[in-house]
């Protein structure tokens, strides 16, 4: 729950108050939910329910919000309003101690074009939070202690789902260079904003998609931050942004170094008279993206600035941006496969890809697979990628491609438009599946307990497999299927299977 | 708050909660409350009952704003209606409906559940009695499957003839003027036979009716010699305990295979109360968490291969609390289980809804799915047999 409060009258001390409660959706976008985005900081989300609290209640001439970080309810943040000496906007609530609890911002922020920059709110340093908005007031702004009983310690993740640890350290690096480039530039306010989102592959495919589907009023960023190892990801998906190319490896996926970690250790690798001229916005994951039910484009787009504020904004109900096909002839039904995913789990068990292999090549298809030279003794193609444009050309050179959730699914899927069949087990379908539309698959995982989290192991025997992950049968029907819908049925008129 | 795509989940509800009124007068009177809660653990396996939280408290359903506190929070959890048991008093029915039904509307709706009699009267007996059931089940805000008033029928393998009691119930609610019944029936899987004697649907059975799976590890050779020594309590091993995230797969796993069978969706179940002596059912290291993803899941899967008009996802329940499984606050949890349930309700809302229109694989004319299968448990056992060498 977060609390939004606006102010009318100006007499901050005797104003009119109307509180509004917002929370970050499971599902429904009313204009109390909030599309809850992993990628996006916690300032994000204060500049988000500080738009839709102004919206709400047009002749405010202030709003103050609570701090993502901590479940507080608008009727709450308004009795802490009360009381005491008269509240001065702008200002930093924080608890008995130090510890921001609520900002409130002067509505003129707003209406100068400034609300973005609340991106860059640490969330967890009252002082330097303080310091930005002084900076983008130009007055000074205090800090008022409530009666609220001090914050700290804080859990490692919170109630509202954000994962602390070092990220707080990275949302507060964040926000302080973003006061010293104000401090330095006094053109400050047409710098631009670099979203800190390096990798990996298909998070870097995600965030290059949602680039293009914000609507141009809303897009804040003009820079990404992104690895070189994906840099042609990042071109041949047609991200929008300009690459800031980070030359270290992207960040592991084992989670020796975290998120907030990598963040603060490369920045000293991005060149000093870029960061001179950048807001630096850490984009990578503030929250488990798994929390929330809502595909990654759609969780990226809100971090660069596009409310989603309905159901119609999301991706599910966008027709798809491109629909190919394969230009060979129809015999024999060509399948490329990727069976293996980002970390062990989400592989395709070994046992069942055997049996898919085999089962297709017994119905006359030619299967070839990425990364998988093991399967050449059951009757595969082995194959590597390497590069887009590699695999571009080798999924244009198969009818159909069938994907555990890795970047060859989203790629095939979204970016080409081709025939696919999308292999779901530990993770969640919905983060990350493509729209429906002819010539896509999903055939469904059986069991409730995706996502799961796990890694290497099932959580719940412990073996290596995931047991969601759906049976050869149902995905050489998919392949069957998909085909007969793209290439029409005369594709699997040939063979035992027709 | 309905979920879109005319989803609708239901909770089984206990009636008995009031002080007065028929239904009170016919159980004899008494506390309600003392007789759910009047139970203590013997062994060292059973969790002890919950006790109601503030928000609803021990409540009097004989009492109108009671009864509506109890549907607005229902309601604003997202359920859309109560599942009533039909008590069998003397030569008639009581539901306890009438202290619901003033807050119910089409929103919110009351289902029934039948449990027939072990030995089924024949003839005009069975007709009376079927009479006497559509009497006490008509007259209220229904809550309709296909336009149709939903009657769950419980164990209905007490029916020696299913499709004769179908039709005769079809018949007492034509005369009752109940314009039609949606009849389910407790059963696993549409093998049974029971579709074909008219039932329209049916619906997961109870964790104690249906030990979907294994019991959980403890109860292994170690357990069993501690025990024997005396280190451990036997007594668990005259009960049945379920892993929870083992139930959970186990009701979900291929379920399109099982026929037109709705999700009861189950939080957690141990009727150690009513079994003293050992027989008991338990579900073991239960979450809220994939309590919360098993109610998405089970609305996804309604909605993906269920018609729009029947697309019903039970909670088991309300407030069972006899049986540890009710959803309604309590004092040691307060509500989470209750948001939780909201939350799988929104969840499993707008995943169905991203899920619209999606074919389902393999059942597309042109592919042989059986010979795909065929074809692949044939490989399977190729290679069990190659590694076996």
């Amino acid at each position: 729950m977060l609390g939004g409060v606006a102010i009318t009258q100006g007499q901050f001390g005797a104003g009119r108050m109307e509180a509004f409660d917002f929370r970050f959706s499971l599902g429904p976008l009313s204009p109390g939910d909030l599309l809850d985005s992993a990628t996006s900081p916690p300032g994000r989300t204060v500049w988000e329910v500080a738009r839709r609290t102004l919206a709400r209640v047009r002749g405010a001439d202030a709003v103050v919000v609570s701090n993502p970080l901590l479940a507080t309810r608008g009727a709450r943040l308004a009795d802490l309003l009360r009381g005491g000496e008269p509240l001065r906007c702008p200002c930093v609530l924080t608890d008995a101690e130090t510890f921001p609890v609520a900002y409130v911002l002067p509505r003129a922020l707003f209406d100068q074009g400034l609300g973005r920059f609340l991106c860059l709110l640490s969330a967890n340093r009252a002082a330097t939070d303080a310091q930005l908005l002084s900076q983008l007031t130009g007055q000074i702004v205090p800090r008022r202690q409530t009666p609220l009983k001090p914050l700290a310690p804080l859990p490692k993740i919170t109630a509202q789902g954000y994962i602390l640890g070092d990220n707080l350290a990275a949302w507060r690096a964040q926000c302080a260079d973003a006061v010293r480039l104000i401090r330095t530039r006094a053109d400050w306010r047409g710098l631009p904003f670099a979203a800190h989102h390096p990798g990996h592959a298909g998070d870097v495919l995600f965030f290059s998609l949602a680039s293009r589907l914000v609507p141009a009023g809303h897009l804040i960023f003009q820079r990404q931050v992104v690895c070189r190892d994906y840099l042609d990801i990042f071109h041949d998906c047609g991200n929008r942004l300009d690459p800031i190319v980070l030359d270290i490896p992207p960040v592991s996926r084992t989670g020796e170094v975290s998120d907030g970690r990598y963040y603060l250790d490369s920045l000293a690798h991005i060149d000093p008279a870029v960061r001179a001229g950048t807001f630096m916005v850490y984009c990578r994951f503030s929250k488990s993206y798994s929390r929330a039910p809502f595909n990654l484009v759609d969780q990226a787009r809100f971090a660069l600035g596009d409310p989603v504020a309905t159901l119609d904004d999301t991706l599910y109900r966008r027709a798809p941006v491109t629909v190919r096909r394969c230009a060979r002839p129809p015999a024999p039904l060509r399948v490329l496969m990727q069976l293996s995913g980002g970390w062990p789990l989400k592989a395709y068990p070994a046992r069942h890809a055997r049996v898919l292999v085999r089962a297709l090549a017994h119905l006359g298809c030619a299967v070839t697979v990425l990364d998988a030279p093991d399967l050449a003794a059951d009757g595969a193609t082995p194959a590597t990628a390497g590069s887009t444009d590699r695999l571009a050309a080798l999924i244009r050179d198969h009818h159909v491609v069938l994907s555990v959730d890795s970047f060859p699914l989203h790629f095939a899927s979204q970016v080409l438009g081709h025939p696919t069949v999308a292999v779901f087990g530990p993770t969640f379908p919905g983060n990350s599946d493509a729209p429906r539309r002819a010539g896509y698959r999903l055939p469904p995982p059986a069991l409730p307990c995706a996502p799961c989290g796990g890694y290497k192991a099932c959580p719940l025997d412990g073996g290596p497999d995931c047991h969601n992950h759906p049976q050869p049968a149902d995905l050489v029907a998919a392949i069957l299927d998909v085909a007969a819908e793209a290439y029409g049925p005369a594709i699997i008129q040939r063979g035992d299977a027709a | 708050m309905i979920p879109p795509l005319n989803l609708r989940v239901l909770a089984f509800f206990d009636a008995r909660f009031q002080s007065s009124g028929p239904l009170a007068e016919a159980l004899g009177g008494g506390d309600p409350w003392t007789r759910a809660l009047d139970a203590y653990p013997a062994r060292r396996h059973h969790s002890p009952l919950l006790q109601p939280g503030k928000a609803l408290g021990r409540y009097d359903l004989a009492d109108a704003a009671s009864a509506g506190r109890v549907v607005a929070v229902a309601r604003a959890t997202g359920i859309g209606g109560f599942v009533l048991d039909c008590h069998r008093v003397g030569g008639q029915y009581l539901t306890g409906a009438e202290c619901l039904d003033a807050w119910c509307d089409d929103d919110f709706g009351l289902a029934f559940r039948w449990t027939p009699e072990p030995v089924a009267a024949g003839g005009d007996v069975a007709a009376a009695d079927a009479a006497a059931l559509m009497a006490a089940v008509a007259g209220f805000s229904p809550l309709a499957a296909d336009g149709r008033q939903v009657l769950v029928v419980n164990e209905p393998y007490r029916l020696p003839d299913p499709a004769g009691a179908v039709a005769l119930l079809r018949q007492a609610a034509d005369t009752a003027g109940l314009g039609g019944l949606y009849l389910v029936a407790t059963a696993a899987e549409a093998r049974g036979g029971l579709l074909a004697a008219g039932f329209d649907a049916l619906l997961d059975p109870g964790p104690a009716q249906w030990r979907s799976c294994k019991p959980a590890e403890l109860l292994n050779g170690y357990t069993f010699l501690q025990a024997e020594a005396g280190h451990a309590d036997g007594g668990m091993f005259d009960d049945t305990i379920m892993s929870y995230p083992q139930f959970v797969n186990s009701r979900m796993v291929d379920r399109p295979s099982r026929g037109k069978v709705f999700p009861r969706v189950v939080l957690d179940f141990a009727d150690w109360p009513d079994h003293p002596g050992g027989g008991a059912t338990l579900l073991a290291s239960t979450s809220s968490v994939l309590y919360r993803r098993f109610l998405a899941g089970a609305l996804v899967h309604v909605a993906q291969h269920f018609p729009e008009a029947e697309r019903l996802v039970f909670i088991d329940s309300w407030n069972h609390w006899r049986q540890r499984s009710q959803i309604e606050p309590t004092t040691q949890f307060g509500s989470t289980v209750l948001d939780e349930t909201a939350n799988g309700i929104r969840q499993g809302g707008y995943v169905a809804l991203t899920r619209v229109g999606e074919p389902t694989p393999g059942r597309a004319p042109g592919v042989d799915y059986d010979a795909i299968a065929a074809l692949c448990r044939q490989i399977e056992e190729e290679l069990s047999h190659d590694s076996g060498l």
